[in-house]
């Protein structure tokens, strides 16, 4: 039962309100999760704090040396059809479109996405090879959390009680690397089964991996990177012997549970598919590039 | 705490009032007697409460009411002028784009939603404007050839 609603105008107002309410209080954005949550009974705060009227929260921002700010209150629509980051991180972009529907994306925030840390979201994994960080504010003051630290568990994150994530920042994103995310799922609508972003950089001959970042999504209880499997690639030919390697290397990073969309064992042999597939398809992109370059 | 406000509905001011944790699907149905958003999962999977906030579609059940106070709110309900349908309406009844007609109004509403910002959409578009919106009888296909037919001006 909800007592009290209030829409600040800036964010000293609303870190001031989450401190008077504690555990009462919470922070709404899109309200897309939220709102699920409390449908179900799995959180009933007294006090809502929204988002919405709070000055400049909504939009892109492009700094003079191409590092990125997106907004709390960017909702998955406009990060996807933004086209100042479907030049600079399209797998991010590829991403937010995939999530849920449209009339989610219309509302739901890609702030409130991390913050929400739902098994099988999708641009989490994006966020993660970008190596993005959260901008976190309270009573106290500010801090940046990179994302590879932000995801602590099944919906938990290590946002403190009394802090909001008030943007998001991609430190100057390389142009020279192709980016691709890919989603398996049985309806569109679902979370992912297997969610997997990758970013791609081949050495100037065209014929070695030069960097390779990979985000997984859905199967582990956090959002991670496949730090075993880059290593494998990094450096390395372009071959399918490689890939084959880096197929084990991610089986065996990963740690994913059984529900009702698919067994931990389905999930284990589909990621390593999809993070294939991935890779070949980045590769691709990466070569085209190279060519027009 | 209860409080009077103004929500602006199918282009028309009116005076209701909200509690802090009514849902725009509540204060449509229970309060305005507006029953064409309907209620289905409550959780943002049918989509049958769909209605259309400023310019985009929406799911109903999970908009507070009072979020929505200062927008433009299009129910089913606006889309008739002067005792006429809409063309999306008289697509839907040429095409029997409908059975038990439960997801419809929110069908439409995302046709709308659709033909307002992309006028001659692609039949891949058609279908992927429907994702957040089920139904379990028709099979989709004349919701899709109403949309496409009521876009290219064929009603």
């Amino acid at each position: 039962m909800i007592a009290d609603y209030f829409e600040p105008e800036s964010i000293s107002e609303v870190v001031s309100l989450l401190d008077r309410f504690g555990d009462d209080g919470c922070v709404v954005g899109g309200g897309q999760s939220l709102l699920v949550m409390m449908r179900h009974g799995l959180v009933s705060p007294r006090y809502l704090v929204s988002l919405k009227k709070v000055a400049g929260l909504s939009g892109i921002q492009e700094s003079p040396d191409g590092d990125l700010t997106i907004g709390a209150m960017t909702t998955h629509r406009d990060v996807h059809r933004s086209s100042l980051l479907q030049r600079r991180t399209p797998v991010l972009c590829q991403a937010a479109a995939k999530v849920g529907s449209t009339p989610i994306r219309n509302l739901g925030t890609i702030a409130g996405n991390i913050c929400h840390n739902e098994l099988g979201g999708d641009p989490p994994g994006a966020l993660l090879v970008l190596d993005s960080r959260a901008v976190c504010v309270s009573a106290t003051g500010e801090r940046n959390v990179p994302l590879a630290q932000f995801f602590t568990g099944y919906f938990e994150t290590a946002l403190r009680p009394g802090e909001v994530v008030k943007a998001i920042e991609i430190p100057s994103p390389p142009s020279d690397m192709a980016g691709i995310y890919l989603k398996h799922v049985i309806r569109s609508g679902d979370l992912a089964i297997v969610g997997v972003a990758v970013l791609l950089g081949l050495e100037s001959d065209g014929k070695h991996y030069r960097e390779v970042r990979i985000g997984l999504g859905g199967v582990a209880p956090v959002p991670l990177r496949a730090h075993k499997a880059e290593a494998i690639l990094r450096g390395n030919e372009i071959s399918d012997g490689v890939l084959k390697n880096v197929a084990e290397a991610v089986m065996s990073e990963v740690d994913p549970i059984t529900d009702a969309h698919g067994t931990a064992e389905y999930r284990r042999k589909m990621v390593a598919v999809f993070v294939k597939r991935a890779i070949r398809q980045a590769t691709e992109m990466a070569l085209q590039k190279g060519k027009n370059s | 705490m209860k409080r009077p406000t103004k929500l602006r509905v199918n282009g028309q001011d009116v005076e209701v009032w909200i509690e802090p944790d009514d849902l725009l699907l509540d204060v449509l149905r229970e309060k305005l007697g507006l029953t064409g958003a309907r209620r289905g999962c409550e959780t943002s999977y049918c989509g049958a409460c769909s209605v259309i906030l400023e310019d985009k579609l929406v799911h109903s059940c999970l908009v507070l009411a009072w979020s929505a106070i200062g927008q433009e709110i299009t129910t089913i309900e606006g889309l008739e002028v002067g005792g006429k349908l809409h063309p999306l309406q008289e697509a839907f009844i040429q095409y029997g784009a409908f059975q038990c007609g439960y997801c419809t109004p929110a069908m439409i509403l995302a046709g709308k939603a659709l033909l307002d910002e992309n006028p001659h959409p692609t039949e891949e578009e058609v279908k992927k404007s429907l994702d957040g919106n089920l139904c379990r009888c028709t099979g989709y296909q004349r919701i899709i050839q109403a949309i496409s037919a009521a876009a290219a001006g064929k009603i």
